[in-house]
């Protein structure tokens, strides 16, 4: 969402507002979600967006009851002058919304949130980094006020309290209901509270844990793969099986869509894609405080390995594919949760060449690349030996199945990914 | 069912097809798109946009402005075009009903609108002028909750979205 807000004011210009202003925007973030329009209007009985209509309604601050109310603490950002209040609402002019949680599982996976930690704490305890200019400064003290303390009260990220009191866990705890995947590092000694427990995340999940997305998902990404190598093949053989990708689709749907029931998930969903975005969008290009830590690149994995050296961390070896997986595969959940590509016409639209999906295509190539090479997947060869469909169909029940404790063999976190993440 | 004629004028316009990319070095053409897969790839590229990310060239989300009266308006700028079709829906399945555009500069009366940015109900003036275009809707009442508009071009197929519009009393 912060990358969002970004586009709307001058370049750089969200670093420089008061973390107050952030902190009342956000607010102002989760009531616009109220615009946007329905999507997949002729997917029968699929739950509304975020599993509920009312959700956003159910958790926001009261509208005022006459025009002559004002709102209840507006941000006041200015979209032209963003160190000054306006004293109102701020509004956008098209309707927005946050991210999918993918993203903010596939950021978090590039450890950059650690090495960020490490960097405020670094200022906050000593001087073992640069002199900040003052917008670096700016930036410190917003970070640390909106992520690395506790949230206001009553306010829509308020999701820390007494029985839920770090928000490492409570990240993982999400990630790991929604795809039984987890960040590839563990929570790092330093930020270990008393009384920790690894793998609490998972404690007393009940019967919500999406086993099977994982082997769904790499499932779709090949089918997808298989269409586009049969695209143009009008005379041989064609193993591209539509209904097929559409099942998978509906079973990804069903799954997620099963975490979100009642609008589960939402607002933490909302709280988590907020704080990545902001650590992404420190570096996605040179601002203030990547000039400060001389991190100067070309791309944001780049800029974070060179923070993350300043700072004595282990980046991700494959944080370049991660974050640009980010965009693409939260788009297309955010799509295959509202049911785009339940029916197999549909699905045909993520692999043929059809006027119009130029875009979508191009999104589902770039995704089947990144994600093979971030996870080590070989989506594009299927297993010698093997049909080009396996023989059983996924089944919705596998979504609501429970497995044991423990992370699923093959998984992003045990397997591929712990091996190109260095954190301990 | 097709004929042997019909049959052998598809497979000769098949080759033509292939023959006419071989020689010139591009692909065929891409298949037009039914009516629900049009659906399905705006939904598509206007999520990529409500996310955040930037469209490619022309942007699918398009915002509007509800008046009481059954007028919903829209910047005059692409993709509203003069033979723009808007399909307005309020519950899921067929859209309750779809109107052109109003003629240009159709005087419109002033009334509390609602806009599709999320923010409050504001009090807006309704001016019909040349930088809007409007819709008086005819079947969908004041009351009522819009939950999507889609605006079609003049093969009737969705190019945009506008916001999720209240009710405006």
């Amino acid at each position: 969402m912060f990358r969002s807000l970004a586009t709307l004011l001058p370049t750089n210009a969200v670093f420089t507002v008061h973390p107050f202003q952030l902190s009342r925007w956000l607010e102002e973030a989760w009531t616009t979600a109220r615009a946007i329009p329905e999507f997949g209007p002729r997917t029968a009985g699929a739950l509304p967006f975020l599993g509920s209509d009312e959700i956003i309604e159910a958790l926001d601050l009261p509208e005022p009851a006459a025009s002559t109310v004002p709102p209840p603490f507006p941000s006041g950002i200015s979209a032209t002058t963003p160190d000054k209040f306006t004293g109102n609402v701020f509004v956008g002019t098209v309707p927005l919304v946050w991210d999918h949680l993918s993203y903010a599982y596939l950021i978090e996976c590039t450890g950059i949130i650690e090495v960020m930690a490490e960097v405020v704490r670094r200022f906050a305890v000593g001087e073992s980094l640069n002199t900040l200019s003052a917008q670096g400064t700016q930036w410190v003290r917003a970070t640390e006020e909106l992520f690395f303390r506790d949230p206001p009260l009553f306010s829509i990220g308020g999701i820390v309290s007494e029985v839920r009191p770090d928000l490492r866990i409570t990240r993982r705890n999400n990630y790991w209901r929604m795809f039984a995947l987890e960040p590839p590092h563990g929570i790092p000694a330093r930020w270990r509270r008393p009384g920790h427990v690894d793998q609490s995340w998972k404690s007393d999940t009940g019967d919500g844990v999406n086993t099977g997305f994982r082997e769904k998902w790499t499932e779709l990404l090949r089918q997808v793969w298989l269409g586009f190598e049969n695209a143009r093949n009008g005379i041989g053989p064609n193993a591209t099986d539509r209904e097929y990708v559409a099942f998978l689709c509906q079973s990804l749907r069903e799954m997620m869509t099963a975490r979100r029931q009642g609008g589960q998930l939402a607002r933490e969903e909302f709280v988590h894609v907020t704080t990545m975005s902001w650590f992404h969008l420190t570096v996605e290009t040179d601002t203030p405080i990547v000039i400060d830590l001389k991190a100067e690149a070309t791309n944001p994995a780049d800029r974070l390995a060179k923070i993350a050296q300043r700072v004595g961390v282990t980046p991700a070896p494959r944080a370049r594919e991660l974050f640009e997986l980010s965009d693409l595969v939260s788009s297309l959940l955010r799509a295959i949760e509202v049911g785009l590509f339940d029916s197999g016409a549909d699905a045909e639209t993520l692999f043929l060449p059809i006027a119009g999906n130029e875009a979508l295509v191009r999104d589902m190539n770039r995704i089947i690349d990144l994600w093979q090479s971030a996870t080590g997947d070989r989506v594009k060869d299927r297993p010698a030996g093997t049909a080009a469909q396996p023989l059983r169909l996924p089944s919705a029940s596998a979504a609501l199945s429970v497995g044991p404790v423990t992370a699923p063999a093959g998984s992003v976190s045990t397997a591929a990914m712990t091996s190109m993440n260095g954190h301990s | 069912m097709a004929t042997r004629d019909d049959q052998l004028h598809q497979i000769l316009s098949k080759l033509t097809a292939i023959a006419e990319a071989l020689a010139t070095g591009t692909p065929p053409p891409r298949t037009p798109p039914s009516l629900e897969q049009a659906q399905t790839i705006v939904d598509y590229l206007v999520l990529r946009e409500v996310v955040g990310r930037r469209a490619d060239e022309t942007s699918r989300v398009v915002s509007a402005i509800r008046r009481t009266g059954g007028v919903i308006a829209f910047s005059d700028t692409p993709p509203i075009e003069d033979d723009t079709q808007v399909a307005v829906f309020t519950e899921r399945g067929t859209p309750a009903e779809v109107r052109p555009l109003d003629p240009k500069g159709t005087p419109q009366q002033s009334g509390t609108g609602s806009t599709g940015s999320g923010g409050s109900s504001e009090r807006t003036t309704g001016s019909g002028g040349s930088s809007e275009r409007t819709i008086t809707l005819q079947v969908v009442e004041d009351d009522q909750p819009i939950i999507r508009i889609e605006i079609r071009d003049g093969d009737n197929q969705a190019v945009a979205l506008g916001p999720r519009l209240a009710a405006v009393a």
